[in-house]
């Protein structure tokens, strides 16, 4: 049920996925490409897939389910992604930066329905 | 207080009113309608893009660099998600098949161009009321 302290946890998950995206992002520093970026996007997108996968299977509560997709939501991030790849096309360095965006959105995917299917097959048998 | 205290604390409040913001945005959506496909997401990732290339752009020279910190990697960062993209368009293809795989590959590759370009713009009208090149 969605009342004033669901929206209060979700809201506080999304801010812990920020603070965690910019720990892992100042350790990790930005080289030629973006590691940092590409692993809280990474990392994210599979545990939204393998949360999902666990509600799915009745294995995984929605309130938790829906404060992993919080945090996830937090943690990941589409406009520094773009912005950075924009940069990199504007520099002319166009194959980088269509690279970049397109690779993390897709490995994004693929681990999500990954994280989906495995933690299903995990946890439902 | 110190500045990289000051850094975290105004990174977590941004991240706080970035997901605050999202997460409004589409409890309102779907107040508005039973929507089927993800448009608010493509709605928060498409403004948040704008904006961060706006203010990339534009440098931010007179802006202490905590809150240029909080406003871009706690408000934008939060607001705007990838993992939301990943989920709405794996689950589906994974539960039916290639029957979504239109749709949901449309949606995908139209928030890699429609965010470049959103990128883009931003990067070029924040250069532009700077003065600078982006």
């Amino acid at each position: 049920m969605i009342d004033g302290w669901w929206i209060f946890a979700q809201v506080l998950a999304g801010g812990l996925g920020a603070l965690v995206r910019f720990g892992v992002m100042s350790v990790v520093r930005p080289g030629g490409w973006s590691w940092g970026l590409f692993a809280v996007n990474t990392l994210g997108s599979l545990a939204v897939g393998g949360a999902a996968g666990a509600f799915a299977v009745h294995a995984l509560d929605w309130t938790v389910a829906a404060l992993i997709l919080a945090f996830s939501a937090g943690l990941t991030t589409f406009s520094t992604l773009v912005v950075t790849a924009a940069q990199h096309i504007e520099r002319r360095e166009i194959r980088v930066g269509s690279i970049m965006v397109t690779s993390q959105v897709v490995v994004g995917i693929i681990v999500a329905g990954l994280g989906y299917i495995s933690i299903g097959l995990m946890l439902g048998s | 207080m110190h500045t990289s205290v000051k850094s975290v604390l105004a990174v977590f409040i941004g991240g706080l009113a970035g997901s605050a913001a999202r997460i409004g945005i589409t409890l309102v959506a779907g107040q508005i309608d039973d929507y089927w496909w993800p448009y608010p997401t493509l709605l928060v990732n498409l403004v948040g893009s704008f904006v961060l290339g706006f203010l990339i752009g534009h440098g931010m020279r007179s802006v202490p660099a905590w809150l240029r910190l909080g406003v871009t990697t706690g408000f934008l960062g939060a607001f705007t998600t990838l993992s939301a993209i990943s989920l709405d368009v794996a689950v589906p293809i994974v539960r039916h098949g290639v029957g979504p795989l239109i749709v949901m590959g449309s949606y995908a590759i139209g928030s890699i161009i429609l965010g470049l370009v959103s990128a883009i713009v931003g990067l070029r009208l924040g250069a532009r009321r700077s003065g600078v090149s982006a």
